[in-house]
């Protein structure tokens, strides 16, 4: 590794105290009600001890300052990730059990190595199993904790039988851990983790898992990198709860194995749905009133004279129940939503020129795709200019969006080829071609529900960045600066599309129209070369099209490559410099419209007689 | 929040002037209910009888004794967090159960708590030089496992050695393997299984397999149950032998349908009776019977008698209030709660049975090892065998009501 220069240093050094400078005036700028509200909370819980000493439980308050660490982690992995994982309670353990069997090493190394365990797990568990369905996922992550506790019921003389290990409290240099130290360790946690979750959440690797988890065909289109940022999530979330775990351990002085069974994992999902996956403070909340349902569970069972044990369990699945079938997703996001319906815009919001590359030129020759007995393209040949708008029409079945699909790598043909410029693009996958410029967007505009359209339109700015999850966690200057790149690009790509107003509206408040000009900018923001865009008018009136009309001339002035399958003929009319007719997988016309629309066999075949509301004529 | 504690006051709280004092009994009452309420009810009726009496009279006033139930659902993470209730609510001594005591002692002895276990045997549970706050009334597994080895090596019986996963089973598992060291040949497996019922059938087929002429069981009652049935199952009348948690009314409600293969299990367990005779004992279960009523097991003789648990285990809870008690009322209150634990050495009481009751600073054990007696199943209820120069000597004690 090459050796750091003093000028390198002295560039490193001002760049990072630029960058806190940027920080604090961004801190400043966002400073609100809810962070004073915050700060104060964060205070007076570190003040608990001291000021309540002899009325709380400090140790149990301890504990689910922990427990609240781990489900914060998790709410990454449930809230933006969208991925419901029935295993945090394993990273938890794993956690605990990796600190109580290196008891004889000092603290901060068992620490260290219980996170960095549980990172490892967690990554596993993403890469084998984040790419499945949420509820695939759900299913597996459970029968992973159940896996979990019997390995470890069938492991005793690793984590000491039902005994356990027991652990001493530790100490951290001259520190002795306290329940006090360890309720005060945990807060801080707990308020770090919160902190670091926003940070992923606003970062790159955030807003890719939002994309992936809200509009995955979508995400898919603008080459989001689904399965490396799922598995980082998943890494991140289960070092939290690793740590968490470890640390707890100390607290509990007995790595207990009964106390890292699946019952834990739920636990820890309840939480996270109950407070609100979707706030990074939401799973405090859920913990605390799961840990609520404990004391609550003990009194109901004594008035009932019931069994007390399971009452707890019990008044947590009809809390998360209850919460389910609000449709609030939870607490606190249903809070948040009341107290402010727009976002305070981000203080980066300047219009710069949309980054696009030069356009390059696409060529297919001979696409053949068929579906079983179907042949739904016969030998396509397209060739794609930069700054000029190809067509592609034809009939319903004609074989335009299976064209486009292969074209963007989402499809793989069974004959034919596909050329970059000079590069051959067989076995490149849909990621590949978007890293290279080559972007689509989908027939139906992706919903993106619950993202605002700067955050939509960010996760494609964000596509190609790469998922740095320890960087993100920490808000690293990096991080920060690829995060607001992308938003820079975003804003542009809205500005291109001429929807800059629209950036703080939630995606599901816009009309069909402005959602597929928020999917274009999308596209754009990924910087590409070649857009191709599927029906990019579907349900748009006269005026809409016009000024999608305006937008894409002003694409091929910038010289992209554009080609736009469409049914909408008075926007093929206007903007498209050739117009390819298919007609049952094979090219049945080629050329300007006006030759288009004068072709006798494109009338016959397609336009039929013609159409008196002119829609239909070219 | 569910942490956040009220504190019960746990000194103070005066009703005719009368100062109550907590004794906290951590013990499984969720998990294996039998041996919570057992202990529980022993704690209670010691502390009903010390307020019947006027209560423990000091210069510092007079107290009564509450008993609080804390249920440790046998882990060793709740049981530690039920010491630390009880530290901060002010307990004067934990009835204890044994789980998690490892981990919960040195908690207990920074807070100057006394620390009584009334059920486990294990081992390193009780020392008095480096955990001079943990005291045992019960038979210890020593005790038990070495009577076993004396009782069952004469016979000539090959033996497999089963213990499940639970700590009272790695316990027992540990101290057979002293108990029988210095006699291999007399043992034909050894195999541990996981509580409950889980894998017990593999471990019986391959006692079988092994020649094994009688089967040792450690274990909690569930896994006891499970050996018993898949032994008489496949036609195995295999001789069954136990520690004391053959007792547990568990057992016998699992073989309910399958009296017969009750019949003849045998077990070691604490004696009830003393040399004086069992006067003092049948004075003891009236008294807890008066108060709890008595405990049935929920099963019947073949003729049709309800059968009744004798409250053996109650017996050492019940002891240590009353030793607890001598001890404050030596140790003059609970200001100086080093000098009640130091008084705890120094005191003695009769104990349920007539056996004096007490510890001294080389010994924290209030049940000794050779005071361990054999009994046998017979009609759902047990009584002392014959074939043991101690047990013989044993009144029956009636099972039925």
């Amino acid at each position: 590794m090459p050796a750091t220069t003093p000028s390198e240093s002295v560039t490193t050094v001002g760049r990072t105290s630029a960058e806190l400078r940027r920080a604090l005036a961004e801190t400043r700028h966002a400073w609100s009600a809810r962070a004073w509200l915050g700060t104060a909370v964060f205070a007076a819980a570190l003040l608990v001890p001291i000021v309540l000493s002899s009325h709380v439980a400090v140790d149990r308050l301890a504990h689910y300052a922990y427990l609240a660490a781990a489900a914060v982690a998790l709410g990454l992995v449930v809230g933006p990730g969208g991925m419901p994982s029935l295993c945090q309670g394993v990273f938890v353990g794993l956690g605990a059990v990796i600190s109580a069997r290196l008891g004889a090493v000092p603290l901060l190394v068992s620490l260290a190595c219980a996170t960095a365990v549980a990172a490892l797990a967690g990554a596993a568990v993403g890469a084998g199993f984040a790419r499945l369905r949420a509820v695939y996922l759900a299913v597996a992550t459970w029968l992973i904790a159940w896996g979990f506790a019997l390995a470890l019921l069938a492991s005793p003389r690793f984590v000491g039988g039902t005994d356990g290990l027991v652990v001493g409290p530790g100490h951290i240099g001259s520190v002795d851990l306290t329940p006090t130290v360890h309720y005060e360790l945990g807060v801080v946690l707990v308020f770090v983790v919160v902190l670091g979750v926003g940070a992923v959440r606003r970062s790159a690797l955030g807003l890719q898992l939002e994309g992936v988890a809200v509009t995955p065909a979508g995400a898919a289109a603008l080459g989001v990198p689904r399965g490396a940022a799922r598995t980082k999530a998943f890494a991140v979330s289960a070092a939290v709860a690793g740590l968490a775990g470890a640390l707890a351990v100390h607290l509990a002085l007995v790595a207990d194995p009964a106390a890292y069974g699946p019952y834990l994992s739920f636990q820890l999902l309840v939480a996270c749905l109950v407070g609100g996956a979707a706030s990074p403070v939401g799973p405090v909340v859920g913990i605390a009133l799961v840990g609520l349902m404990g004391p609550v569970g003990e009194a109901l069972g004594r008035l009932t004279g019931a069994e007390t044990a399971r009452f707890g369990a019990m008044l947590s699945a009809l809390l998360l129940v209850a919460v389910l079938a609000s449709g609030t997703g939870g607490i606190v996001p249903a809070l948040e939503a009341r107290l402010r319906a727009r976002r305070r815009p981000a203080p980066e919001a300047r219009a710069e020129p949309v980054r696009v590359r030069t356009g390059e030129r696409l060529e297919a020759r001979g696409l053949v795709k068929r579906f079983d007995d179907h042949v739904a393209l016969a030998g396509l040949d397209l060739d794609l200019e930069p700054g000029r708008i190809t067509a592609l029409i034809g009939p319903n079945g004609s074989g335009k969006s299976t064209a486009l699909r292969l074209l963007s790598g989402s499809l793989v043909a069974d004959e034919g080829r596909v050329h970059l410029a000079d590069r051959v693009l067989d076995g490149h996958s849909a990621r590949d071609r978007a890293r290279l410029g080559i972007v689509r967007t989908l027939q139906r505009p992706p919903a993106f529900a619950g993202m605002f359209a700067l955050d939509a339109v960010t996760v494609g700015a964000a596509a190609d960045l790469p998922p740095r999850a320890v960087r993100a966690f920490f808000a690293t200057p990096t991080a920060r600066a690829g995060g607001r790149s992308a938003r820079a690009d975003a804003h542009s790509a809205l500005d291109a599309v001429g929807i800059r107003e629209a950036a703080e509206r939630r995606c599901d408040e816009l009309t069909g129209a402005e959602r597929q000009l928020v999917a274009i900018a999308a596209a754009l923001a990924t910087g590409p070369s070649v857009l191709l865009l599927d029906e990019p008018a579907a349900g748009a009136g006269a005026q809409e099209v016009a000024r999608l009309g305006d937008v894409l001339r002003r694409l091929r002035a910038d010289g992209l490559t554009l080609l736009v399958v469409e049914h909408n003929l008075r926007l093929v009319h206007d903007v498209a410099d050739v117009v390819v007719v298919l007609d049952r997988g094979a090219i049945l016309a080629r050329g300007t419209p006006a030759d288009v629309a004068g072709d006798p066999r494109v009338r016959a075949a397609y336009l039929g007689s013609g159409d008196p509301n002119g829609e239909t004529s070219l | 929040m569910g942490a956040l504690v009220v504190l019960v006051s746990g000194c103070g709280g005066s009703s005719d002037e009368h100062q109550t004092l907590t004794v906290v009994v951590n013990a499984p009452f969720s998990r294996t209910p039998y041996v919570g309420e057992t202990i529980a009810r022993g704690a209670e009726l010691a502390a009903q009888e010390v307020r019947t009496a006027g209560g423990i009279v000091t210069d510092d006033g007079t107290f009564d004794l509450r008993i609080v139930r804390a249920d440790n659902a046998l882990s060793p993470q709740r049981a530690v967090a039920n010491v630390r209730d009880a530290i901060r609510d002010n307990a004067v001594a934990i009835v204890d159960e044994g789980t998690g005591v490892d981990a919960s002692w040195k908690l207990a002895r920074d807070a100057q708590l006394p620390l009584a276990i009334t059920y486990q045997g294990g081992a390193g549970l009780v020392d008095p030089e480096t955990r001079p706050n943990v005291f045992r009334i019960a038979p210890t597994d020593r005790g038990i496992s070495f009577r076993l080895a004396e009782y069952l090596v004469p016979k000539g019986l090959r033996i497999a050695l089963l213990t499940d996963d639970s700590g009272y089973g790695r316990e027992g598992k540990a101290a057979l393997a002293k108990a029988f060291g210095s006699n291999p040949e007399a043992v034909a497996l050894r195999a541990e299984v996981p509580a409950g019922s889980g894998g017990v059938s593999t471990a019986v087929l391959r006692a079988r397999d092994a020649g094994a002429t009688a089967l040792l069981v450690w274990g909690q009652a569930r896994t006891l149950a499970a050996a018993i049935t898949a032994a008489r199952s496949r036609g195995w009348n295999v001789p069954v032998y136990a520690p004391p948690s053959a007792e547990d009314p568990l057992l016998r409600q699992q073989l309910a349908d399958h009296p017969e293969w009750v019949d003849g299990l045998t077990f070691a367990s604490g004696r009830m009776t003393a040399e004086r005779g069992p006067e003092d004992w049948m004075r003891f279960q009236a008294a807890f019977e008066t108060s709890f009523g008595a405990d049935l097991v929920g099963v019947r003789t073949s003729s049709g008698a309800p059968v009744a648990q004798p409250p053996d285990y109650a017996m050492y809870a019940y002891d240590f209030v009353r030793v607890l008690a001598a001890a404050i009322d030596r140790a003059n209150g609970v200001d100086d709660r080093d000098a009640v634990l130091r008084a705890l050495d120094e005191v003695t009481v009769r104990g349920a049975n007539g056996d004096e009751r007490g510890f001294n600073v080389h010994n924290h054990e209030g049940v000794v090892d050779d005071d361990v007696y054999f009994a046998r199943f017979e009609d759902m209820t047990f009584r002392p065998v014959a074939d043991d120069a101690l047990s013989s000597t044993l009144p029956v004690i009636d099972q039925t009501r």
